[in-house]
């Protein structure tokens, strides 16, 4: 979707935002990598609520942004899907927070 | 700040939901019984392997019941909760068998399954004295392993162990019961808790097949 270019420009700080990172689902799935090393596909599912489409989904879109990095591996012959947050999903947050946190204090005021 | 505490909170809450399996509070269980064991038979070989037995069966049993269910997470490592972990089970285990040896009785009637190694007779004044607080330097031990690992792991029922544990052993010296005894009514108690969190967990967390995966929640999909 191509980004909104609202007529009140005051509102365009708002349009600006990482669509990336501002879906609920989202910032549900990378709130959760932030604070662990690594987690697999049904921690992901068990944490979040989301169904597996819903976060194969989500999860493909954040590898896409190189937020998160997605590995395949065998444990006891057994397949798991190893998803860590990266440096740059863990910088993404960091200013995705102190943005809105802006854009909120400037419509505030 | 308050985001940095958020987070905390919710590592903190992600951490401790991996031990709502009960699996901690029935590996305690089966320590106590071991010690117990190895106490009311007088046996140090098996009072070793009755304690060390459990430990190697925590992780497969982890493993096979919460992975499965709750899904494969690791933590940050901190430094300070490792080092705690680490020192903890083996400071308990090293602080029981010292006060196992230094106290050891054969309970009357009992004959060893093995030959009770008899310390030298060197402070026999002060053998004496420890054999008589045997359970006390019991619960003391429980008190401070308990409460170490509660502290690295925020885990709060141990906290609420290392005060009954305490209580109960004091219990035991002041009503003059073989300290086997106490040991047991505790390893019960911890069994109890850990086998009702463990069915509690069972019927939470099913095991994850493709019909429970349905008709979640729908939160967004679109890109």
């Amino acid at each position: 979707m191509p980004p909104a270019d609202p007529k009140n420009k005051n509102l365009q700080p708002i349009a600006d935002l990482d669509r990336a990172l501002h879906a609920p689902a989202r910032l549900m799935i990378l709130a959760m990598l932030h604070v662990v090393e690594n987690a697999d596909f049904t921690f992901l599912m068990r944490q979040t609520g989301l169904t597996r489409g819903n976060l194969s989904t989500h999860l493909s879109k954040l590898e896409e942004e190189g937020y998160i990095d997605i590995k395949k591996k065998f444990v006891a012959k057994k397949p798991r899907t190893l998803i860590r947050l990266t440096d740059g999903g863990r910088s993404a947050i960091q200013t995705y927070r102190n943005y809105m946190r802006q854009v909120i204090d400037d419509l505030l005021e | 700040m308050a985001e940095e505490k958020q987070f905390k909170r919710l590592e903190s809450k992600t951490y401790l939901s991996h031990h709502q399996d009960g699996l901690l509070d029935v590996l305690i269980g089966q320590i106590m019984l071991g010690l117990g064991f190895g106490m009311a038979s007088g046996w140090i070989g098996g009072l070793a392997i009755l304690g060390f037995f459990p430990i190697a069966l925590y992780v497969p049993l982890k493993n096979r019941i919460t992975i499965p269910r709750l899904g494969y997470v690791e933590f940050i490592p901190k430094a300070s909760r490792e080092a705690l972990l680490k020192i903890a089970y083996p400071l308990f285990f090293c602080t029981c068998m010292v006060i196992f040896l230094l106290v050891a009785r054969v309970p009357e009637g009992v004959t060893p399954v093995a030959p009770v190694w008899t310390p030298s007779e060197a402070w026999p004044a002060f053998r004496l004295w420890l054999q008589g607080k045997e359970s006390l330097l019991f619960g003391l031990a429980m008190f401070i392993v308990f409460g170490v690992v509660g502290m690295a792991t925020k885990i709060r029922r141990l906290f609420a162990y290392a005060l009954l544990g305490l209580m109960i052993m004091v219990g035991g010296q002041l009503f003059h019961l073989r300290t086997f005894i106490p040991l047991f009514v505790m390893a019960g108690i911890t069994y109890a808790v850990g086998i009702i969190m463990l069915i509690q967990f069972l019927r939470k967390y099913p095991i994850m097949s493709e019909e429970n995966l349905i008709g979640d929640r729908d939160n967004h999909a679109s890109s």
